[in-house]
């Protein structure tokens, strides 16, 4: 999930409302209760909703409205509740999942649809063809890479085959207890083969588009906006009480918010100028929301290079920052200061304690510093402290946060740390090919599960940044792949992230949030961790909330 | 014979530089009179006020920044005392005037043709295309060759020499009773500029137009100029018919002029006779006379007092106490 | 006129194909390429997608016979002449095949045990740069400008460019009639009368105008007339046509036109104060003239001209300027592609973007050169005479 993107917006969104500096007293839209069974929310435009190839927000939270998978998201946090299918099976070894659909599934043309869909449309998914860069998300079924990679031309020879109509038989590589959480999403959503047949890449455009889920799209006009309509053949079509969501196009937080204050959208998603944070909690508003989201904001050590292959060194300066004042003066958005790498509400699903990291203490942190042989006080003994660089990507909140701890660096350690900044793809190949000290990094994870987060510190893992490597790690990893029991998946995992906050490959800042504002009138509506939701339960009242 | 122009009491002054309200004499009484169908050369270093003389006399001062002061009859009219709009009702037409440099004096972004045709169209309200046989006439008299297809071309396209004849076609359009011409050989080759002279002579006296020709040279005013206006920082030097002004040179200034010019006929002096020292500048003349500081002759009266008008029976004008020494 | 025009378009041809071939090169020499996610994709993704950037090509088997073995996985890089796989012919001899030149391996299509023939691809790896180069300028000569790599296949770069295009262009026309109408107007006014209280105000005027950055600028104009006048609807949308919804096109047009508008005033005025002091225009007064023919019909052309020759470089401006008006008003305009596909790597759409801006600014300063030398006889050569 890419966080870069908005950079641009961001920095404009800033200076607009430094600018515009006193809050509006426009109250005219955001207070009257809607009229019509219509919910209209704000977006960057997406550039594809091929649910085949979904990576991206904004494309999946379209999708998600157009398609159901077999399994689907629940209203907050929650295990998955079945979608097209009336049930599953599991077998005991968790290796095998079998799927069974409902009876008279159609597609919103009419369109009976069934196991073959899925079948299809999985397949396609992975096909090299298709050039899907979501299709590694089914790797862990069987034959699913080989075929993937084009060694094996032969679409049987993926895990997944539908004995009759009404079942979907599943093979895993390894018993995944995620398997369910990967399955609601986009990418395993089925696709109509006759439309794609007939339209090609242009399918997806209306009035060619055809969708299984709550919704159906009537209208993209690009750059502008998206109307879905209630799909009058959707299976609880009878249970989704608005008639018609609009997705209207933005690139702006600033206009967002605008938007939202008249009363042109009821929802921003993640699209609250940052400078109105501070007014916004300051007045109280009810219908300003920060979620948690799961996302870690870190630094990465270099940790086969000197300095930073000495451990006691990377404590030293993890104990050095104190974050609860970073987040706290640098951010102030509602992001929390981390010590650790899950993010808690992640954590807190899984019912895994978090295994925090040192706490701010630069008096021991002097006291590592000066175990590793560095000198701190001029005249003491010990070798000076070399000069280390610091990289980030060009953007104003990266410069701001990289200034914070070089200022603690200095105050806490006397260590001088340069910065650097740099586009983004640059510092990218710095990072892949080692040639860094330290660098600015981050991860969120694809399913909420925190082993997408352990699988990243594997050793020879295309995102572990710091090179770091530990068979005892690497050993945790493995079983915890191959693990289906709860119990033990939650002491491997515990057992994993206490190994990584001794060792400490890098240097957790944050854990991201995610603000939005949300009309007081919806119901229907509750905070979850991916930032997933399907609008087919929301609803307006006649009162707002208080 | 009946006189055309008569000026008298000139003068101008020029806001000083710095913007302020100080305002300095660049042509200090000046007063001549000329008559119909005669040519009066107006002889002087540069910044004599030649060229601000005549500019006035034509309103083409920049109002804000110059004052003009006396009269200038015209036909018994005082152009100085013309609205804006009268004034240009009889630029072009009776008046009309000839600028130093052909290759600038033209709009180089307008064809010859137009910039002669609206002449005519202001004038005497004809219309672009009744105005194109005149203009065509008009170019043909001045000796341009292919004058019809010339009409189509740009300044630029032209030769010096040619862009003169286009200028003084220009001016005489309307048969002005005065033409005004400003240095209108300075810029040329030595060769073209007898040239130049010898048709705007032959054209004005076929139309009976009157010339004030402003040059520096002497040796321009002396094939050409029935009478001689010397002018110094302002002021009248001497003024007498051009055979008697060269023959028997009064004033000490009008003298150091003729040496200076190169003779083409006799002997060519050792050096040309250069004026020592230069002219006063704008509003620094004291209450002597103004040559005073570069005068051979200069006396302790000369620093003193002005020398008067001194006029005798030939229509010879001097200002000098000691026209003879 | 002919021939000049015709020289012109000439030297832009020429100049295209340079800009074309330096982008070329920036883009695929700066570092990372469109495969390059924060998330590091598996190798057979990123070989499924290079292919259609034509960034992969078959590497052909040299000699036929049962392929013994295979060294060679995806993502993996070999040196020119390494051996990536062992044959064996029919009479039973082994023969190493070899890579003709350094490559990435995308993605291997034949196993072990296989007999391959001749000639046959055997895997799939990174063409060389210049492949590259003859591909993408093939591509564009044939006016094919691809697949965007950020819609991963789903957009060609002709979609996008037609749906936003217009709108930018529509947009920047606009900013420069603004500019136009009220900037050389008012410099005419204030180069007519230097020192007068009109000269004055519009020079004020225009300091502030050149001053305030569109970024700024912008914001204001919103606060003050959407925000707080509420004369105007928030923004958001774009009809392309010609004074349609004008309510949403008047404020982008004024942000973006207000630093021109200036610099035409400036312009003008410094042209007018030139032409003004002109041997010409004092001949054309000594003609009798009226004033109001000196300005329009003398003065006039002149002093636009210096107006006319700053248009090519402004319209470049305008359209590139464009990007920051574009994210405040919320305008649907191409400025999106300037900036995401360049920081993504989006080749196809990089290229795009470059070659049709390119050829549109090349036109437009072609067509300045033509109005100009209409404008001033002196810079056609060739004559009228």
């Amino acid at each position: 999930m890419s966080c870069f993107g908005p950079q641009m917006r961001r920095a404009v969104a800033v200076l607009l409302v430094l600018l515009s500096g006193c809050p509006t007293s426009d109250r005219r839209g955001r207070d009257v209760p809607p009229k019509q069974r219509v919910f209209a929310y704000a977006e960057v435009e997406p550039e594809f909703i091929d649910p085949a190839l979904i990576g991206e927000t904004a494309g999946g939270r379209v999708a998600e409205q157009l398609f159901e998978p077999l399994m689907t998201v629940p209203l907050g946090d929650g295990a998955p509740i079945p979608g097209q299918a009336a049930r599953y099976r599991v077998s005991a070894d968790g290796r095998v999942y079998t799927f069974e659909l409902r009876r008279g599934l159609r597609w919103s043309d009419g369109t009976p649809l069934d196991a073959r869909d899925f079948l299809y449309a999985w397949r396609r998914a992975l096909a090299p063809a298709t050039r899907s860069r979501a299709a590694s998300q089914f790797y862990l079924i069987k034959g699913a890479r080989a075929f993937n990679r084009g060694d094996n031309r032969d679409p049987a020879s993926v895990g997944v085959s539908a004995p009759d109509r009404y079942t979907l038989r599943v093979e895993l590589v390894a018993p995944a207890p995620y398997f369910l959480d990967l399955v609601t999403r986009a990418p395993f959503s089925p696709t109509p083969r006759h439309v794609i047949a007939r339209h090609g890449a242009k399918w997806t455009r209306p009035p060619n588009i055809v969708s299984n889920g709550p919704f159906a799209l009537t209208e993209w006009k690009t750059r502008e906006r998206m109307i879905l309509r209630r799909n009058p053949h959707y299976r609880a079509r009878d249970k989704v009480w608005l008639e018609r969501v609009e997705v209207h196009f933005v690139e702006n937080e600033s206009v967002a918010f605008r938007w939202y204050e008249r009363g042109k959208v009821n929802w921003t998603p993640g699209m609250v100028p940052v400078e109105k944070v501070p007014i916004l909690l300051r007045q109280g508003r009810r219908d300003f929301h920060i979620d948690p989201w799961i996302c870690t904001y870190y630094y990465a050590f270099n940790v086969t290079r000197p300095p930073f292959d000495d451990v006691r060194v990377r404590r030293a300066f993890n104990m050095a920052i104190d974050k609860g004042k970073l987040t706290r003066q640098v951010l102030g958005a509602g992001q929390r200061p981390a010590t650790h790498l899950i993010p808690p509400a992640l954590s807190k699903l899984r019912a895994v304690k978090p295994q925090r990291g040192d706490a701010f203490d630069p008096v021991r942190a002097r006291a590592l510093l000066r175990e590793a042989g560095y000198r701190i006080e001029a005249g003491k003994s010990g070798k000076p402290f070399p000069v280390v660089t610091l990289l980030y990507n060009t953007f104003e909140a990266h410069r701001l946060l990289a200034e914070f701890v070089q200022r603690s660096l200095k105050n806490n350690l006397g260590v001088t740390l340069e910065i650097g900044n740099m586009e983004w793809k640059t510092l990218l190949k710095r990072l892949r090919a080692g040639d860094y000290h330290i660098a600015r990094s981050g991860w969120c994870a694809d399913y909420p599960d925190p082993q997408d987060y352990l699988e990243v510190f594997e050793t020879g893992s295309t995102n572990n940044y710091p090179r770091f490597s530990s068979a005892a790690f690497d050993h945790l990893v493995e079983r915890l792949r191959r693990e289906g029991d709860p119990a033990h998946r939650k002491h491997l995992t515990e057992a994993g992230e206490l190994l990584l906050s001794r060792q400490q490959p890098i240097l957790p800042i944050y854990f991201y949030s995610k603000p939005y504002m949300l009309s007081p009138f919806v119901r229907g509506f509750k905070p979850q961790l991916q930032d997933r939701h399907v609008l087919s339960t929301v609803r307006f009242a006649a009162k707002a909330k208080r | 014979m009946s006189v055309l122009l008569e000026v008298s009491d000139l003068r101008v002054a020029f806001r000083d530089d710095d913007g302020g309200g100080v305002f300095r004499a660049a042509v200090d009484g000046l007063s001549f009179s000329l008559a119909a169908g005669k040519t009066l050369g107006l002889v002087g270093e540069s910044g004599s006020g030649k060229s601000v003389s005549a500019l006035a006399l034509l309103g083409l001062l920049p109002r804000r920044d110059a004052r003009v002061s006396g009269k200038a009859l015209l036909d018994g009219v005082d152009l100085l005392a013309l609205s804006e709009r009268e004034l240009r009702a009889r630029r072009g037409r009776d008046v009309a005037m000839i600028f130093q440099d052909p290759m600038t004096a033209l709009n180089p972004y307008l064809r010859i043709e137009r910039q002669l045709s609206e002449v005519l169209e202001t004038h005497e309200d004809l219309s672009r295309k009744a105005a194109r046989p005149r203009v065509v006439e008009m170019l043909e008299r001045v000796g341009l060759p292919d004058a019809a297809r010339r009409a189509r071309a740009y300044p630029h396209e032209l030769s010096g020499g040619m862009r003169q004849r286009v200028m003084i076609a220009m001016s005489l359009l309307c048969r002005p009773r005065l033409l005004i011409a400003d240095e209108p050989t300075t810029a040329l080759d030595v060769t073209v500029q007898a040239q130049i002279l010898a048709l705007l002579g032959a054209l004005c006296s076929e139309l009976g137009t009157a010339i004030i020709l402003i040059t520096h040279d002497m040796g321009v005013v002396a094939g050409s100029a029935d009478e001689v206006l010397v002018l110094y920082a302002g002021r009248k030097m001497e003024q007498a018919p051009t055979t008697a002004l060269f023959d028997d040179p009064r004033h000490p200034y009008t003298r150091a002029l003729l040496r200076s010019i190169p003779r083409l006929d006799g002997e060519r002096p050792e050096r040309l006779e250069a004026i020592e020292g230069l002219p006063p500048r704008l509003g620094e003349v004291g209450s002597g006379c103004p040559f005073a500081a570069r005068c051979g002759q200069c006396q302790q009266r000369c620093r003193e007092a002005q020398p008067p008008d001194q006029s005798d029976a030939q229509d010879r004008v001097n200002h000098c106490f000691f026209p003879d020494a | 006129m002919g021939a000049f025009i015709a020289r012109r378009l000439g030297g832009s041809a020429l100049v295209l194909f340079l800009i074309f071939s330096l982008s070329f090169l920036i883009m695929r020499l700066s570092p990372g390429s469109p495969f390059d996610q924060d998330r590091q994709l598996p190798p057979a993704v990123v070989a499924n997608q290079a292919r259609v950037l034509g960034m992969a090509e078959g590497i052909a088997a040299e000699r036929g016979g049962v392929i013994v073995s295979i060294e060679a996985e995806p993502g993996q890089k070999l040196d020119e002449g390494a051996r990536y796989a062992i044959v064996a012919a029919k009479d039973g001899s082994k023969h190493a095949l070899r890579v003709p030149r350094a490559l990435t391996v995308f993605r291997v299509v034949r196993r072990r045990g296989e007999t391959i023939a001749r000639g046959k691809v055997l895997l799939y790896a990174t063409t060389s740069l210049l492949s590259q180069y003859a591909h993408s300028l093939t591509s564009m000569l044939r006016l094919d400008f691809g697949v965007t790599f950020d819609s991963q296949g789903q957009r060609s770069v002709a979609d996008n460019l037609r749906e936003t295009l217009p709108v930018s262009m529509e947009l920047g026309f606009y900013a420069l009639c603004f500019a136009l109408f009220l900037g050389v107007p008012a410099g005419i006014a204030a180069g007519r009368r230097q020192g007068s209280l009109t000269d004055y105000s519009v020079m004020s005027l225009a300091l502030v105008g050149i001053s305030i950055p569109t970024i700024i600028s912008g914001p204001l104009l919103i606060m003050v007339f959407v925000v707080k006048l509420a004369w105007l609807p928030p923004q958001g949308g774009w009809q392309v046509g010609f004074f349609s919804a004008w309510s949403l096109k008047i404020l982008p047009a004024l942000t973006l036109g207000l630093v021109y508008a200036a610099r035409f005033a400036r312009l003008a005025r410094a042209g007018m104060l030139e032409v003004a002091s002109a041997d010409w225009i004092r001949t054309a007064r000594a003609k009798g003239l009226s004033e109001r023919v000196v300005v329009m019909r003398h003065a006039l052309r002149g002093a636009v001209l210096p107006v006319v020759s700053y248009l090519g470089p402004a319209a470049a401006q305008v359209l590139v300027g464009s990007v920051v008006v574009e994210t405040v008003f919320n305008i649907p305009g191409v400025s999106k592609y300037f900036i995401t596909s360049a920081i993504n790597r989006d080749y196809p759409m990089v290229m795009g973007v470059v070659v049709v801006y390119s050829t549109l600014l090349v036109l437009f300063n072609v067509a300045v050169d033509v109005a100009y030398a209409a404008l001033d006889p002196r810079q056609r050569t060739g004559g009228a005479a």
